[in-house]
């Protein structure tokens, strides 16, 4: 049988503000444990949380930035579970209105410029606050717990399950990390955790429109697991099929040692997170105005760029999508070809005044960045922002290729001594101390001259003089130097970030009201409510005697076996009619009496399995 | 010294004729012979306590004491105060020490008050007769036999019996104006997001709010002055100017003999009804026929919504307290049982051993009606209900100035009363809930006594942001009647 793979992707972007999502305390990486939580983040008792402007902002940036809509109202909700590295017992978080809601994200699938372009749909994406790390080795036996990351700024992009392949789903993830990165929303370090997937993974029969039972992969932090754990899972949801077996909905944790993924927890043990909004956190309100001031101050998109470079510079798509894999990369190419196709404009004689010089220098510099240097750079692993050489080195390099100075291959000798800083990293000073040139005949010179633009001494010596300047572009941030991304003065930062907090300053004076639902008003309207001591009319007693059971709210599935526990929940529900009762229900005694015989088999010990279907019980809210 | 007011002490320290270490040495001696008797304390610290009052005197040598420096205060133990124990009345935090100053106390301390002590306090502020604390129930001062109302009882309890001329206390649902009554004194919580809830541990967040308690609406308001103000910590903090409380009061009215000429006052149907004690209502009717002389006048009003207050609150303040509490679990502070096989079996037994019947009893509701499948029909529903009695107050502030009524059904019942019966505990509050849920300021005054010699209160409500002219009415009346002078009689020293 053919089969169809669908995926959807839930991502978790470290967001790069310098301070926490609710508290002042700072995000940097890698600090000694627990010195960076403040009272907020170890969840003392009193404290409260503040939202953080810039972590809001960044959202804001990401549903521009996808197309998306920017809800004017979003809630920020409670998500609640008991984990030590979870200090509050919940999770601040955003379950029924999120901040952006749909856009779409568009991803190059295949190999060079046989790439194919597909339009992912995005479901949404959310703020929240991450949890601490709970450290299991290193304890003998204990489990030591570190609030660093408590309460760091997270975006949860969902996808809808657009994706096809383990391919397509890496494609995704790759396009979703630069373009974090390219608008400054995360700094993409998946090493430290900054950018993490889990990926929805299912399988159906080619042409079935119904979706098969999906598993959840989490943690997914390198795209080469992706892809192997993706490829697993789908392998062995395919042979379990195929074998008559049936994938159940779980969720599964990827092994890189051994290649697989293994079951997590299944869907029995869900937990019930009891979602609620909030009360310490009014709506996040964010006005047009708002938006407005985060979209003007949006860099170019990476299609725009893209889109530019191709016009521009007669680049091939397949040359600007390298070149654009980040706005740094793209800054730093712009920046060579304009003070190449400068140096080479001013050398008298270089070439046709018609024709575009840019064009040839463009595209010289496409293959330098997306060849050697890439190479050099990812073989000693730093970003493009860190190159050792700046773009005026590789620009005066590129001048001394175009003006025959050099072979390429002598180039790549020379870029090799810019790369190690020979001779302060300036070519020419380089191909003079080697002795590289190329050529010492003279009339090959007159007749280099002709055929291509340049002459080594002029651009020598005119470069020499442009020196000053590369080494001011050098110290230049290759990028928009996001606060955040430095280690030195972050208090400052944290600080200039605290005057940034959403305080009731930035909204107006609203109490914590839900809005009213019409049809509930409708609803009410019709009631007769007049007797205050209708709560009266509850016994009580029963209920009494059963929380005595009851010794902790999240241990009372344990002491109850799981009949009982819906019994329970069935009598308690119909102990605290009183809120209904306001409205409309009638209680049979009968049936009262019989809720009441039963918990008395509870109380008295007998065996829980022998407590009736919960189904019976339901007939008492039939009065409804 | 010890019928005085706060402002009475005020002008004593600023004229010298008293240091406040005097005040502090003279009110902890009380508090040492009284309050084995009433229990209204969970920590004093006395060495503490004199060393701010020496601070306080230093300050107004040097000329700069305010309108509160010097005067003695005593905090609702779930202000965090640093340095002090701070117990929630629970077993959960009872040798919790606080790391760092609610801002409420913060202010009041930046004032130059004396922080006397932790006041006792029903569980986590669950409750309404301080049955509920680990740490001793606190009598009542008119009759030890009764309690004292609650949340804050103990802070009630300590300016009665003039163990104290204030103290801070919460409410969440009456915590602060119930035990008023209870206690023959006046007590008042401001409008939702006045006081900074930062450091104070929270119950309901919704709901809660900061406020004080004093023998006067005088002194509450002086002591407002120094509770309020935006705080940047906590994002329901409202930011409004600084306003001066006692600014209708010290103006004079046209007319000196009907200085209320003018205001409307609202009697809810719905508080007027069966169900209250007649002798409470007798009190109440007296008070309002006193305010007809001083020239307001009253309108029959309904608020067909506040009814449903009890059963609304019984579902939002669990709800939220619920989790609130969930960060109470023995990681990283407080109690932690002793023996545990694993994880799980630390929470269970923590949480066992540290929290409360009552406590438990709210977490259970809570953890039901959020739970999947109910939360609609529960905690949705109690919300839109919220809302509705919030229109139906800021309806009838559209014709009336204050609303007011009797602060509870009865007057301060014996021990154990209620104790194994929630929902008529629970009932207690019927009154004073609906303004947690509209999130409006309100008080409760002494206005007479019943058969038994147990002190009624008048409970004011007034809407959103106007305290000065409610603690206005209020101290318009104390100027006429002398309910809020009496001394408590169940207690001789």
């Amino acid at each position: 049988m053919k089969w169809e793979v669908v995926i959807g992707l839930e991502t978790h972007a470290q967001l790069s503000t310098v301070s926490k999502i609710f508290s002042g305390a700072s995000t940097a990486f890698g600090a000694a444990p627990n010195t960076q939580a403040s009272a907020v983040d170890l969840a003392l008792p009193g404290v409260l949380p503040v939202p953080n402007k810039g972590a809001v902002e960044r959202a804001i940036r990401f549903g521009l930035a996808v197309g998306a809509i920017i809800n004017r109202q979003s809630v920020f909700a409670r998500k609640n579970y008991f984990y030590p590295d979870l200090p509050k017992g919940y999770q601040i978080s955003q379950y029924e209105i999120p901040v952006v809601q749909g856009g779409t994200l568009t991803i190059h699938v295949g190999q060079g410029d046989q790439a194919v372009e597909k339009v992912v749909r995005l479901t949404r994406a959310h703020l929240e606050e991450d949890a601490g790390k709970s450290l299991h080795e290193d304890y003998h036996g204990m489990t030591g717990i570190d609030l660093n990351r408590a309460g760091t700024p997270l975006l949860e992009i969902v996808s809808e399950p657009d994706l096809r392949s383990a391919d397509e789903a890496i494609a995704y993830a790759k396009q979703l990390h630069e373009l974090v990165q390219w608008h400054g929303i995360c700094d993409g370090n998946m090493q430290e955790g900054s950018f993490r997937c889990d990926a929805n993974v299912s399988v159906r029969p080619a042409g079935q429109k119904e979706y098969g039972t999906r598993c959840e992969i989490k943690n997914l932090n390198s795209f080469r697991f992706m892809e192997k754990a993706i490829e697993y899972e789908v392998r062995r949801q395919i042979e379990l099929i195929e074998d008559g077996g049936r994938v159940v909905q779980e969720t599964r944790l990827y092994d890189p040692d051994k290649d697989e993924t293994r079951p997590m927890r299944s869907k029995e043990d869900a937990m019930d997170y009891r979602y609620f909004p909030d009360p310490d956190l009014p709506p996040l309100v964010i006005d047009d105005a708002w938006i407005e001031r985060v979209r003007s101050a949006m860099p170019e998109t990476q299609e725009a760029q893209k889109a530019r470079f191709m016009s521009q510079y007669s680049l091939s798509a397949y040359d600007a999508r390298l070149l654009t894999a980040s706005r740094a990369t793209g800054g730093y190419f712009e920046e060579v070809a304009r003070l190449a196709a400068a140096a080479l404009s001013t050398i008298p004689g270089s070439g046709d005044p018609a024709a575009s010089p840019l064009a040839g220098v463009a595209k010289a510099a496409s293959n330098w960045i997306s060849g050697e240097l890439s190479a050099a750079l990812n073989a000693a692993n730093v970003g493009i922002a860190a190159c050792p050489v700046p773009p005026a080195g590789l620009a005066r390099l590129l001048v001394l290729t175009l003006g025959g100075t050099l072979s390429n291959k002598l180039a790549k000798e020379v870029f090799a001594a810019m790369w190690a800083g020979e001779n302060g990293s300036d070519p020419a000073a380089i191909v003079a101390a080697r002795g590289l040139q190329q050529i010492s005949d003279a009339g090959a010179i007159e007749k280099d001259r002709r055929r291509s633009p340049g002459r080594q001494r002029a651009a020598g010596r005119r470069l020499q003089g442009r020196q000053g300047e590369g080494v001011q572009l050098a110290g230049r941030p290759g990028h928009e130097g996001d606060p955040g991304q430095g280690q030195s003065g972050t208090g400052q930062r944290v600080a200039a970030e605290e005057a940034g907090r959403l305080t009731s300053r930035d909204r107006v004076a609203t109490l914590p009201l839900l809005p009213l639902d019409r049809q509930c008003l409708a609803h009410h309207l019709r009631l007769q409510f007049a007797e205050p001591r209708l709560l009266l009319l509850v016994p009580v007693d029963h209920l009494q005697r059963l929380l005595v059971l009851f010794l902790d709210q999240r241990m009372l599935l344990r002491y109850l076996g799981d009949d009982a526990r819906q019994f329970a929940f069935e009598l308690f529900r119909n102990r605290l009619l009183f809120v209904e009762q306001g409205f409309t229900l009638q209680v049979d005694p009968a049936l009262l009496q019989r809720l009441d015989s039963r918990l008395g088999a509870v109380d008295a010990g007998a065996d829980q399995r022998q407590v009736a279907a919960p189904g019976e019980i339901d007939v008492v809210l039939g009065g409804v | 010294m010890l019928d005085s007011t706060v402002a009475q002490l005020a002008r004593a320290l600023a004229a010298r004729k008293v240091s406040s270490v005097e005040l502090a040495q003279g009110y902890l001696e009380r508090i040492a012979r009284i309050n084995p008797a009433l229990n209204a304390f969970i920590t004093l610290d006395p060495d503490v306590s004199v060393a701010h009052a020496r601070a306080a005197d230093a300050r107004i040598a040097a000329g700069g004491g305010g309108p509160l420096t010097g005067v003695p205060i005593g905090h609702k133990d779930l202000f965090l105060t640093e340095g002090w124990r701070t117990t929630c009345g629970s077993r959960m935090l009872a040798n919790f020490v606080a790391p760092y100053e609610s801002h409420v106390t913060a202010q009041l301390k930046a004032a130059g008050m004396v922080t006397m002590g932790k006041m006792n306090m029903d569980e986590y502020a669950m409750g309404s007769s301080n049955e509920t604390s680990y740490f001793g129930t606190v009598k009542n001062p008119w009759n030890t036999a009764l309690v004292p109302g609650g949340s804050s009882g103990g802070s009630a309890a300590a300016v009665a019996s003039r163990m104290l001329p204030a103290a801070t206390g919460t409410d969440t649902g009456g915590s602060i104006r119930q035990p008023a009554m209870f206690c023959g004194i006046t007590g008042m919580k401001p409008t939702y997001g006045l006081c900074s809830r930062y450091g104070m541990i929270a119950f309901a967040s919704s709901l809660d709010q900061a406020g004080p308690f004093a023998k006067t609406a005088e002194d509450c308001a002086l002591l407002l002055n120094s509770m309020v103000g935006h705080d940047a910590r906590d994002a329901t903090s409202l930011e409004r100017p600084r306003e001066d409380y006692t600014r209708h009061m010290a103006a004079a009215p046209a007319d000196p003999a009907r200085p209320l000429e003018g205001i409307r006052i609202g009697l809810p149907r719905e508080y007027f009804g069966e169900g209250t004690a007649p002798d409470v209502l007798a009190a109440v009717e007296a008070a309002l026929a006193e305010y007809r002389k001083l020239g307001a006048t009253t309108v029959d009003i309904s608020l067909p919504n506040v009814n449903l207050s009890v059963p609304v609150y019984y579902v939002i303040a669990p709800a939220e307290a619920s989790s609130n509490l969930s960060r109470f679990d023995g990681v990283r502070y407080g109690h932690r049982a002793a023996h545990y096989d694993d994880l799980l079996d630390m929470y269970k037994k923590t949480r066992a051993e540290g929290f409360g019947a009552e406590v438990k009893r709210r977490i259970l509701i809570g953890t039901y009606v959020l739970s999947a499948g109910y939360y609609d029909a529960y905690y949705l529903k109690a919300q839109q209900v919220r809302r509705l009695i919030a229109e139906d107050h800021v309806r009838a502030f559209r014709d009336v100035d204050v609303i007011m009524g009797p602060t509870a059904p009865s007057t301060a019942f014996a021990f154990g009363d209620k104790a194994d019966d929630p929902v008529q505990m629970y009932l207690n509050d019927i009154f004073t809930i609906a303004a947690n849920l509209a999130g409006l300021p309100a008080m409760s005054v002494p206005c007479g006594f019943d058969g038994r010699g147990l002190p009624v209160g008048l409970h004011l409500v007034a809407n959103y942001f106007d305290e000065a002219r409610m603690l206005d009415i209020a101290h318009r009346y104390q100027q006429v009647t002398d309910w809020h002078t009496r001394r408590p009689t169940g207690v001789t020293a």
